[in-house]
């Protein structure tokens, strides 16, 4: 009995190995899901690891203490490695300290400048050169020269001093107080304070010229020389001159700053600035130029704390210095000054107290209250070390580790005041050719850039996927379908290469010149399809029951072309006749490329988001149209019967019964749709110029996040600040993707609980 | 795909182009073939010089045939992390590089890489080829192209600013430009915009040829490129620094300094200063610099380089 009731039971019993392959499928499968999400959140996590540091401070760390003899000293400076910095005493002296413990103090012999009383001497960091101006108003140019030598197997660096000849500024021998030159290629700038034994102040200046081609340098000669006293107000107490020669900044005792512009020889008194406007503003403490002497940063004894930049006014039409930044204030008079020879950093300090900042974003990258008050620094010519010289005559050297000091997310999303630029602008321009080049790396344009194609291109391809998917799975005959969907797969498949080669070189010049035509099309088609629906509806009925179900499109093809045709050959006309301006010369055009900035204000662009969206459409009506069709064809028959069967229409049924209920599926359609557009990158790479613009109009082009990947990646070197900003891209990507997913996730949800019912 | 492009280029160069006047310097010597040449040489970098690099390898391996020289050129900029992580032994950049560059490469190897001139270039300023445009000034090209107009010029948006008449006073300034891994991108900004920016309208192509495509599509075009990418669908303006007439972009006006936007095309290699040069790099670059390696580059459009240059340069590398 027991036996039998067992088998009885056994034979209902699943057997062992189908509850074991059960049991282990629930488990691969719960892993492989795991494992997929666990993929995305370690892709997630390796984008964040990218991106982190560019949200980082700078890091330095004091690395070792070295005494030097004590002195009054003018000037620190060092070479590219760090190795052999020098310190450059008042009397003109140099010294080379080594940093290391038993590397002896160089103390070169200054022979040129044997019969010579200094009176001022500068160094010019960009150069390694110093300046030295004499007693007798003479002035000689002295190359500092480093260069590292390989042949004991390490590197040993060796430092020379190459003085150039004298020469002298102005014809009468006055002593040059303060001197001031740039070394641009073909001329150079002199300009010094020189003060004779009536106790007259004068401002005079020299030019050097050598001549420059392919071939090399060749001879130096003595240019101009000037005195520009007489166009000075007041009396001059400090120049800078910037190192492309053209601009000559000089501070008077009025806490003026006067602006010569020397160019072709000529020299013009162009501006005078008030760094600090207001009666009750401390006087002017230092001006110093940041690195590219574009930008000037002017500091006053209460360590209010201004850049100035070069930009021009449009409404005078010249190149003026103007306000463009704002530092944190320093608690008082900057006492030390360095600046970097990397990027806009500088490193500045009042009493015991330094800071590091950087010019774009006007930020402090790291500050600290030292044990010391610091009388001189130097950042080496790598941004990797800083050196201080403190008032007990010990050089403090410190390792800098900042890479990524033009990061950070003023720099990506807040308007900054550029260098050169009249005004603040959201920019992107990542690159330039020389190391002074300011980068600009706004994300704002590129978000804009890949809305304004996803907007245009889903504009495009919505509706005609959507209507097509209600028509095919709806009023057409079945048996087309077997041939429409694969033929739309089809589509899906073309390579976007080819889509964005076909848009750039074959469609962008077509639709140039045929606008009007284009958006005949957009207007006639729907209207001759409505108003051919109308003219069948009104047909007698035994002409209709002529064509089968689902057959009418046949006789609507032939219209379709001919309406295309008509509308190609209008656009000409309608241009004629609408996008009429008038030129200078009182002569009318008919041209719609004209007409358009003419009218609107706007440009018009060959390669366009008209072309992109257009193009791109091709690219995403396949995808909504087959998901949106599948949704569409699965709402079950019976409801679709029960409505036709109560009376209502075709048409009726398909928009209150089956759309309706089919509405999440082509809400998910949309969805996927509007993702592969967001991604999308070849064909907007090649279709559009790739202009980071910040304007929604339909004939301007514009740049993606995706296509900007695509275009910087090559060049941008691993770990560099841009390298981690195209990674910024992708994860804002990522991030509105991400967004835009859940939230039609949600939606989806609530509409399937919505139409469950039905 | 490239192969038949460089191959075509070839062709239409050597049937019409290459009758140009440009002669090679007669002190250059001619190049003797050596012993024992083999192997495979990466080069990537510059755009410009890619067609360049592609000849100059052909000719290459129909001496050394056991040569194999793969060539990848999207931008001078993607040469020195190419070098740095020796994914290539050639970087052909059409700028010198950077101090950021050679701080990293230094960063790498403890030294710094050795530059290479191998040909000269008139950076050309195309515009469609029916644009009766004659002679611009540095100051109008900073016009057209800069946000920032550094060389104090007025801003020009479209034709008749700059004094056409007729059909072209009324047509907008169409700018096309390259991306900005290219050198020549850089080289314009900083001779041309005088190290200002460009304007956000500028359209950035990928590469040379795409310029001048689309320049020669576009009738209010207006681009620069590599001398060499010139087509018969677009025409190089003369240029003057100061204005008044220009410099047409010849090799004369490149060496003599009158045409203002002439520069060397170099190619970068690492070259250890304790260890001899590969025998490959030195024979490759001993070629490039003979007589048959510069008669190359005037086949390409653009100019040879003078010999003591050329000897200057080989005598680097040791």
């Amino acid at each position: 009995m027991m036996k039998r009731d067992k088998q009885w039971e056994n034979r209902f019993a699943a057997s062992k190995v189908t509850l074991m392959a059960d049991k282990f499928m629930n488990q691969f499968i719960r892993a492989g899901g795991l494992l997929v999400i666990l993929t995305v959140m370690l892709i997630f996590v390796f984008i964040l690891l990218e991106i982190l540091p560019l949200f980082r401070g700078a890091q330095i760390k004091e690395l070792r203490t070295a005494a030097i003899p004590p002195g009054d000293y003018l000037a620190l400076g060092v070479d590219e490695w760090t190795e052999r910095p020098f310190v450059l005493r008042r009397d003109g002296r140099l010294l080379f300290p080594g940093l290391d413990e038993g590397t002896e103090t160089l103390v070169p012999e200054l022979d040129f400048l044997r019969d010579h009383q200094v009176t001022s001497v500068t160094y010019g960091q960009e150069t390694q050169q110093l300046i030295y101006g004499t007693a007798l108003g003479e002035f000689v140019i002295v190359d500092i020269v480093y260069s590292a030598n390989f042949s004991t197997g390490s590197r040993v660096v060796d430092v020379e001093l190459r003085p150039g000849n004298m020469y002298p500024l102005g014809e009468r021998g006055e002593a040059i107080l303060a001197i001031a030159y740039a070394g641009a290629d073909r001329s150079k700038v002199i300009v010094g304070i020189t003060e004779g034994a009536d106790g007259e102040r004068h401002l005079r200046m020299a030019t050097l010229t050598q001549t420059m081609s392919l071939m090399g340098p060749g001879e130096i000669e003595v240019g101009l020389m000037m005195d520009l006293t007489a166009e000075l107000p007041g009396v001059p107490q400090e120049v800078l001159v910037s190192q492309n020669g053209r601009s000559i900044l000089v501070r008077n005792d009025r806490d003026e700053v006067a602006y010569f512009q020397f160019v072709a020889g000529e020299v013009e008194l162009r501006q005078l600035i008030r760094p600090f406007e207001g009666s009750d503003a401390a006087p002017l403490a230092k001006m110093n130029f940041l690195f590219g002497d574009t930008t000037v940063l002017f500091t006053n004894s209460d360590g209010v704390s201004y850049g100035f930049s070069l930009y021009m006014h449009d409404d005078v039409g010249k190149m003026l210095w103007g306000k463009t930044k704002e530092f944190p204030p320093l608690e008082g008079a900057p006492s030390v000054y360095a600046k970097s020879l990397r990027n806009k950093g500088f490193l500045i300090g009042h009493g015991n107290q330094v800071s590091l900042r950087y010019a774009t974003t006007a930020s402090v990258r790291w500050k600290k209250r030292l044990d010391y008050e610091p009388r001189l620094a130097a950042v080496s010519g790598k941004y990797d070390r800083i050196l201080l010289l403190d008032n007990q005559s010990n050089l403090h050297l410190f390792s800098l580790n900042d890479p990524h000091p033009e990061a950070g997310f003023a720099a990506y999303f807040s308007r900054i005041w550029y260098e050169g630029n009249p005004e603040p602008e959201y920019k992107w321009q990542s690159t330039g050719a020389s190391d002074d080049f300011e980068p600009k790396l706004s994300m704002i344009p590129l978000i804009v850039g890949t809305f304004k194609g996803t907007i245009y291109a889903l504009l495009f391809a919505v509706p005609i996927a959507l209507l097509g998917a209600i028509y095919v799975s709806q009023f057409q005959h079945p048996k087309f379908k077997s041939y429409v969907k694969p033929t739309m797969e089809i589509m899906a498949s073309l390579p976007s290469v080819v889509l964005g080669f076909l848009a750039a070189l074959w469609l962008a010049p077509i639709v140039e010149t045929r606008v009007p035509s284009f958006l005949l099309f957009v207007i006639a088609i729907p209207v001759v399809a409505m108003f051919s629906g109308a003219l069948w509806s009104r047909l007698p009925k035994r002409t209709r029951l002529l064509c089968p179900d689902g057959f009418e499109f046949i006789g609507f093809l032939p219209i379709l072309v001919l309406t295309w045709i008509a509308a190609w050959y209008l656009g000409p006309v309608i241009e004629r006749i609408f996008f009429v301006i008038e030129t200078d010369a009182g002569r009318k055009v008919a041209d719609f490329r004209l007409w358009w900035p003419a009218v609107t204000g706007n440009r018009f662009e060959q390669r366009n988001a008209l072309v992109v969206g257009f193009i791109m459409g091709f690219a995403v009506i396949p995808i909504i149209f087959t998901i949106a069709e599948d949704a569409l064809s699965n709402v079950p028959r019976s409801l679709s019967s029960a409505s036709l069967a109560l009376g209502a229409s075709r048409w009726q049924t398909a928009l209150r019964v089956v759309l309706p209920t089919a509405s999440a599926g082509i809400f998910s359609a949309i969805m996927i749709g509007l993702g592969r557009a967001v991604g999308e990158t070849m064909i907007v790479l090649m279709a559009t110029g790739n202009t980071p613009l910040l304007d929604l109009n339909i004939f301007s082009g514009m740049r993606t996040l995706s296509a900007n990947i695509a275009v910087e990646l090559p060049e941008a070197p691993k770990e560099g600040t841009l390298y981690r900003t195209l990674f910024l891209g992708g994860f804002l990507l990522f991030l509105m993707t991400f967004i835009v997913n859940t939230m039609a996730e949600l939606l989806r949800q609530h509409l399937r609980g919505k139409y469950k019912t039905i | 795909m490239k192969k038949v492009i460089v191959s075509l280029y070839v062709m239409v160069l050597t049937l019409g182009l290459a009758s140009a006047q440009v002669k090679v310097d007669p002190d250059l010597p001619s190049y003797k073939p050596v012993s024992g040449v083999s192997g495979n040489l990466n080069s990537v970098g510059s755009d410009t010089l890619n067609n360049l690099m592609a000849l100059w390898a052909e000719g290459f391996r129909k001496i050394y045939p056991n040569v194999r020289i793969g060539i990848e050129g999207k931008g001078s900029s993607t040469a020195p992390p190419a070098l740095i992580e020796g994914t290539a032994q050639l970087g052909p950049m059409s700028r010198a590089m950077k101090s950021t560059e050679l701080d990293k490469f230094e960063a790498q190897h403890g030294y710094k890489p050795t530059e290479i001139k191998v040909a000269i270039d008139a950076l050309a300023v195309f515009v469609h080829k029916d644009n009766p445009i004659e002679s611009l000034s540095m100051k109008e090209i900073d016009g057209m192209f800069s946000s920032t107009r550094k060389l104090g010029g007025k801003e020009i948006t479209n034709w008749g600013d700059l004094g056409l008449t007729g059909q072209w006073a009324a047509l907008p300034i169409s700018l096309y430009g390259r991306n900005s891994a290219s050198g020549t991108y850089g080289f314009f900004k900083e001779n041309a915009l005088a190290k200002g920016d460009f304007r956000g309208t500028v359209k950035e192509q990928p590469g040379s040829s795409a310029v001048v495509q689309g320049i020669a599509s576009d009738l209010g075009g207006i681009g620069y490129s590599g001398i060499g990418y010139m087509t018969s669908g677009v025409r190089a303006v003369k240029l003057s620094k100061e204005g008044g007439e220009g410099a047409e972009p010849t090799s004369e006006n490149a060496l003599n300094g009158k045409y203002p936007l002439a520069r060397f095309l170099y190619v970068y290699v690492n070259d250890s200063p304790n260890e001899k040069i590969d025998l490959l790099v030195k024979e490759f670059f001993t070629f490039v610099l003979s007589k048959e390696g510069q008669e190359i580059v005037v086949k390409d459009g653009y100019f040879p380089i003078p010999a003591s240059i050329a000897k200057q340069t080989l005598d680097q590398l040791q």
